[in-house]
């Protein structure tokens, strides 16, 4: 089958002193299941990039560029929240999928087109507001899905882990193993929704959904928000290489994601190699897409994952170690950032009881826009810490 | 059995409808028979972030391989096993697999 994806390919930085695109700021939200009555997306959004601004130690009339990732804040999109936050920008985009942002934040920061970009995400979307992004989610949803009723995406990925399972073997635990291990991490992670630790037992016995996918299978939505700030610099976490797959595969697959096709180029630009990660946050709204992710990257085969998943305290490569959405909740088009922000943490040493040991190489994905049975957008970035060459 | 869109010009079944082929770039459609199709997979929507009507059956919800190719997400009328075959039809926009009867 021919590819219909789209690869986009970001040079990579040279030497640890060279100017290079780093990460100056993060900030995150709490991740809230009940917010209060009239929280404002806008606001949300603000907060978090107030926290990133204080942590870049920059001002918001610094900022030249902006990327926003939201849902909810319809009808208002980037320029007016540019607006309303008093930014006056060189540069400035929407997309849901945040990793995008980042992508093109990189490259125009390379560019000279911006010098201090501004991305955040986030969303304030829960119950029947949920339910309806959900069933009007692209018109293929609203005319081929929604009348089922299929109501959202838990069931698509329900029959694409069944047709996972069946091709790879793999049992009920094993998807399992990826929220146990995710919870075990939350432990460590104040803003994340679920902290308490799960069984493998408790697992098995969870409320189902759709099967095989039970509660702790399916991303809880948050309200909450995160931000990012982006420059060109001489210190600090830094953004090795960029590329992403949208439409890999034209809906005709479902076993592999886009990261597949991405994958031996993202490691050549970047110059580091997939056994050569100690932080792997990949964009986890359903266990299998992890696992597939991790395949697809040429990490672990399905039945090998097993010894990456596992919670702090061991040494080793870690994944997913804010939790994940599974664990710390999906606060919406943030869900992108997420990993990313976490990486960026991990990478400083800032992490606290859930530090990685030594962290130095990150990797980090963005996985969704569901075009009809699965994601169709795939992105991957290396990240380092920015020390050494 | 449901009809599918196909390319005009290299034949490629497809579902749903698309404005340009994958394959060959043609504009021009046509369509074809989806042939006979199988259950590949099903599920029961136990629980919903989207309301369900009141007393209302949980959805199954099936993905099915149809003999043309296409896979089709399909609500499932009946207690289909994976594996098996089925009819599929379009209830508005609503693909409905049942269980294809057996031919004497």
């Amino acid at each position: 089958m021919r590819a219909t994806g789209i690869l986009i390919a970001v040079e990579s930085a040279s030497t640890a002193s060279s100017a290079a695109v780093r990460v100056a700021g993060v900030g995150t939200l709490p991740s809230l299941r009940r917010p209060p009555a009239g929280t404002a997306t806008a606001s949300l959004l603000n907060a978090a990039l107030e926290l990133a601004l204080a942590d870049a130690g920059v001002r918001a009339s610094d900022v030249d560029g902006l990327g926003v990732a939201s849902f909810s804040l319809a009808p208002d999109r980037a320029i007016d929240f540019a607006w309303h936050a008093g930014l006056r920008l060189r540069w400035i985009m929407d997309d849901v999928v945040s990793m995008n942002l980042v992508a093109h934040a990189v490259s125009a920061l390379r560019a000279g087109e911006a010098s201090v970009i501004a991305i955040v995400g986030g969303d304030a979307l829960l119950g029947a507001d949920y339910g309806a992004l959900l069933d009007g989610y692209n018109a293929t949803t609203r005319d081929h899905l929604a009348p089922l009723p299929a109501g959202g995406a838990n069931p698509l990925f329900a029959l694409v882990t069944q047709r996972h399972m069946a091709a790879t073997g793999l049992t009920r635990e094993d998807y399992g193993r990826v929220v146990v291990s995710q919870r075990a991490w939350a432990q460590t992670n104040p803003n994340a929704a679920y902290r308490v630790p799960l069984t493998i037992d408790e697992y098995l016995a969870a409320p189902e959904v759709a099967a095989p996918l039970t509660i702790f299978d399916c991303p809880p939505p948050v309200a909450a928000a995160e931000a990012a700030i982006l420059t060109l610099g001489e210190c600090g976490v830094r953004i090795r290489h960029v590329a992403a797959s949208f439409n890999h595969d034209a809906q005709e697959g479902g076993l592999q994601t886009g990261l597949a096709e991405l994958a031996p180029g993202l490691w050549r630009h970047s110059g580091i190699g997939p056994g050569e990660l100690d932080v792997i946050e990949l964009y986890d709204d359903y266990p299998v897409v992890v696992l597939m992710q991790l395949a697809d990257l040429g990490i672990a085969a399905p039945a090998e994952a097993a010894p990456l998943l596992r919670g702090p305290g061991a040494s080793g490569t870690a994944v997913n170690t804010s939790g994940g959405l599974l664990c710390a909740g999906q606060a919406g088009a943030a869900g992108g950032l997420h990993g990313f922000i976490e990486a960026v943490r991990q990478l400083r040493g800032e992490r606290g009881a859930g530090q990685v040991p030594g962290a130095r190489t990150a990797l980090v994905t963005g996985y969704g826009m569901v075009l009809y049975r699965y994601g169709a957008a795939a992105v991957a970035a290396v990240l380092d810490s920015g020390e050494g060459g | 059995m449901i009809e599918l869109p196909a390319c005009a010009r290299c034949g490629h079944p497809v579902f749903p409808a698309h404005l340009r082929c994958a394959r060959c770039g043609s504009i021009e459609w046509t369509s074809v028979s989806a042939g006979g199709a199988t259950l590949e997979a099903v599920t029961v929507v136990r629980r919903s972030l989207v309301a369900a009507a009141k007393g209302a059956e949980p959805p199954r919800i099936g993905l099915v391989a149809t003999d043309a190719g296409p896979r089709v997400i399909a609500r499932v009328s009946e207690r289909v096993l994976p594996g098996e075959r089925v009819t599929l039809r379009l209830d508005g926009g609503a693909p409905v697999a049942g269980r294809a009867l057996e031919r004497g």
